[in-house]
């Protein structure tokens, strides 16, 4: 089963893909932040796959990017994101190799989602 | 004694005949003599004069009336007295000395004395005084005739001190006093000629006033002149009139002095013009201070001039007394047909001054006050401030008025205005998208449960829907706050119209709405991100549809202008009002049902992110044209 890590400050929106992945069939862990995020990435914990929210208080989504890249993990990651504050990154995300093909906009078809989570994790859609 | 002889009788008798006729004959010439002398002594007796005869010791012999009447005693007292006691103690060695004179052979001696009369009075005498000599030459007596000129010393005295109190008078004021006879030349000068010229008045006197005048004021004075003496042979002229002119003199030291002249005709007793009386008064100071009262007041207009504000000053009843340059130019008329409007009827074209007056503020307060407007009739914004004017009393003359096109400013304000707006956008979006997604998400959610009742899931469906419909309008709220660049390519923006007219073609047939083009065929290619443009032109379209619900023309016209490509949509439909125009571009305005008041915001930030421009031209009821204008960027077309 791929375990897939839902990061997003907003609790609601976690609870809602953690319950819609989980139903799909992943096991889901949910970081309410990015300093949560980089403890987990930094643990033993195996990810699959992480959905990122970009915008966070304190350390928001591309920085979560950037320590992963640092400890050279390289977990594929579907990006969210509420207005486009992620294209203010998008050429530095495109520089650590993500595309807009990587990002969603809120708010998102829950379809939508589980289109990309499938195509990243490269099972059958 | 001798003894006499008859023949001696006889002869004597004859000898005392020739006598007796000799004598008889003498009594006549006497009788005639005598006659002559009544005559001569009646005249010289009544003569108002005094007419004395005085032998050599001063003993009166003759004492006339005038003598009587002159002295004050009667003939015979004075044929008692000698002369001496008529003389005053200070004159009787002059009388001594003539008496002399006389007695020594001068025949006739005339002076003015003194004399004293019966009463003790000194008298001022004019005294010729004559030998008499008898047959054969021996001086007899002095025969005296006194005239009593008091009176006319004391005349003379008054009329000489008079003009030397006027001399001295005339000496003590500063100014240059003078006289001149009808030549031109100086008859008199005053002694502050020194003072003014540096001329000693001797220096001058006969000279003609040229002398002292430049070449320039000579002939100013020379006309002046003439003309008065023009003046003077014609009709009655006023004889008392003076003249003042403005004259500049020569100095005896070659320096120049300016001069301010005052002149008037000196008369003779028929008032015939016979020279001039005038007063010169120094005025090299005031014309100092006028020269640079000039020079401020020049300054003060270039500068008023030079202000690139439309400066105006008002009476407090609006009236326009003066404007400068930059005024006068924004409304490309001439001084003479602006001064004595008032603003109202100038600027607003109206009866009374409008609401935003704030001249109406400041006539009221006496404060200083200022105002904001777009003037239609100048068609920019304008900021007004108005001052009040005091005179020394304080009392209100006036008010300034400084109107400055504030266009571009308003335009900088609208800019940073969106900007805000923009970034309020932003923030708002990411806040919205989070609950949006949570309302959604949750709705996805139940719809994944077994729902019997179709009303429910149908319901859900709804909210998703919805959710997504919002989520678009946020993304066009993002996108006019930060346009986003897409692919940007180099057209021909006929073209380009031409496809975005094909995709409505249909429609706007329908809606019975005719479409002319009016294409340029020059038209150099320029870029553009197409995609972003050609929602423009479609919003635009859309617009100039909804303004003519009962159908109408479109009309496209494109064209080079300044370095740039223009496109004109102008429409015969419903056009719009100021207020509508002002407020066109603000997000959420709208004027339709339906609308969401974001189309021309968005137009207007693509265009702005061209560095191009988007404006309207409208009024009620004749249609609105919008213009954009797009920058040339010369290249070939992409394929």
């Amino acid at each position: 089963m791929h375990k897939i890590l839902v990061v997003d400050d907003e609790p609601r929106i976690a609870k809602i893909l953690e319950e819609y992945l989980t139903r799909m069939g992943f096991h889901v862990t949910k970081a309410s932040g990015g300093e949560e995020a980089i403890g987990i990435l930094h643990s033993d914990v195996k990810i699959d796959l992480m959905i990122l929210d970009m915008k966070m208080p304190k350390v928001g989504g591309f920085d979560v990017i950037k320590e992963m890249k640092r400890i050279n993990k390289n977990i594929p990651t579907i990006i969210l994101t509420g207005s486009i504050d992620a294209e203010k990154y998008l050429v530095d995300l495109k520089v650590l190799g993500y595309s807009s093909e990587d990002i969603l906009y809120k708010p998102i078809e829950l379809l939508a989602l589980l289109d990309k989570v499938k195509k990243k994790l490269r099972m059958a859609p | 004694m001798n003894e006499k002889g008859p023949k001696q009788y006889i002869e004597e008798i004859e000898c005392l005949k020739a006598q007796i006729k000799a004598f008889e004959k003498t009594a006549l010439d006497r009788k005639m003599i005598e006659a002559q002398t009544r005559r001569f002594v009646t005249i010289l007796m009544d003569s108002n004069d005094a007419i004395t005869v005085q032998d050599f010791d001063g003993k009166i012999i003759t004492w006339n009336r005038g003598a009587e009447q002159i002295y004050g005693w009667s003939e015979a007292e004075a044929l008692e007295m000698n002369i001496r006691e008529i003389v005053p103690e200070d004159k009787r060695k002059e009388t001594s000395a003539f008496i002399e004179k006389i007695k020594k052979g001068e025949l006739v001696e005339s002076f003015e004395t003194k004399r004293i009369t019966r009463d003790g009075k000194i008298l001022d005498i004019w005294l010729t005084a004559t030998k008499l000599v008898d047959d054969k030459g021996n001086p007899t007596a002095i025969a005296i005739t006194e005239r009593n000129i008091t009176k006319f010393k004391k005349a003379d005295k008054v009329l000489r001190q008079s003009e030397e109190r006027y001399h001295l008078f005339a000496d003590s004021v500063a100014d240059f006093i003078w006289t001149t006879d009808m030549n031109l030349r100086f008859t008199y000068l005053n002694h502050s000629v020194i003072y003014l010229l540096g001329y000693a008045p001797e220096e001058l006197i006969k000279q003609n006033v040229a002398v002292v005048l430049t070449i320039n004021s000579s002939r100013t004075a020379l006309k002046a002149f003439e003309e008065e003496v023009a003046i003077e042979t014609s009709g009655s002229p006023d004889l008392s009139r003076t003249r003042i002119i403005e004259l500049e003199h020569v100095c005896k030291d070659g320096s120049t002095v300016w001069g301010e002249v005052k002149m008037t005709f000196l008369r003779d007793p028929d008032k015939r013009a016979i020279g001039i009386l005038g007063v010169t008064r120094d005025i090299t100071e005031r014309k100092k201070m006028d020269d640079k009262l000039m020079q401020a007041a020049e300054e003060w207009r270039v500068t008023f001039d030079s202000i690139v504000d439309l400066v105006s000053i008002h009476s407090t009843e609006f009236k326009i007394m003066r404007v400068n340059k930059a005024f006068a130019g924004a409304f490309k008329m001439k001084y003479q047909e602006i001064l004595g409007k008032t603003c109202y009827e100038l600027i607003h074209k109206s009866k009374e001054p409008p609401l935003h007056c704030p001249h109406r503020h400041t006539a009221r307060t006496k404060e200083p006050s200022l105002a904001e407007f777009f003037e239609p009739n100048l068609g920019f914004y304008l900021e007004v401030s108005c001052s009040p004017i005091f005179n020394e009393k304080g009392e209100a003359m006036g008010v300034v008025h400084i109107a400055k096109d504030i266009t571009k400013r308003k335009e900088l304000e609208k800019n940073a205005r969106l900007a805000q707006l923009g970034e309020l956008v932003a923030d708002m979006a990411h806040e919205v998208n989070n609950p949006l997604m949570i309302i959604s998400g949750n709705a996805e959610l139940s719809l994944m449960e077994e729902i019997q009742n179709e009303k429910v899931k149908d319901h859900l469906k709804i909210v998703v829907e919805e959710c997504q419909a919002a989520k678009d309008i946020i993304q066009r709220l993002l996108k006019f706050s930060r346009p986003s660049k897409g692919v940007v390519k180099v057209i021909n923006i006929n073209n380009m119209i031409e496809a975005v007219t094909n995709i409505i073609a249909h429609q706007f047939n329908l809606d019975n709405i005719e479409i002319k083009r009016n294409y340029a065929d020059d038209l150099p290619f320029i870029s553009v991100d197409v995609q972003q443009v050609q929602e423009i032109f479609m919003n635009l379209l859309n617009n100039a549809k909804d303004a003519m619900p009962e159908g109408g023309v479109i009309e496209i016209t494109t064209i080079l202008e300044k370095g740039f490509v223009r496109i004109d949509f102008k429409d015969t439909g419903c056009g719009m009002t100021e207020e509508v125009m002002k407020r066109i571009f603000e997000p959420f305005f709208t004027t339709k049902e339906k609308g969401t008041g974001l189309g021309l915001s968005v137009c207007y930030g693509i265009v702005k992110a061209h560095n191009g421009e988007l404006k309207f031209e409208s009024a009620p009821r004749k249609g609105t044209t919008a213009i954009i204008l797009l920058p040339l960027k010369e290249a070939k077309e992409d394929a």
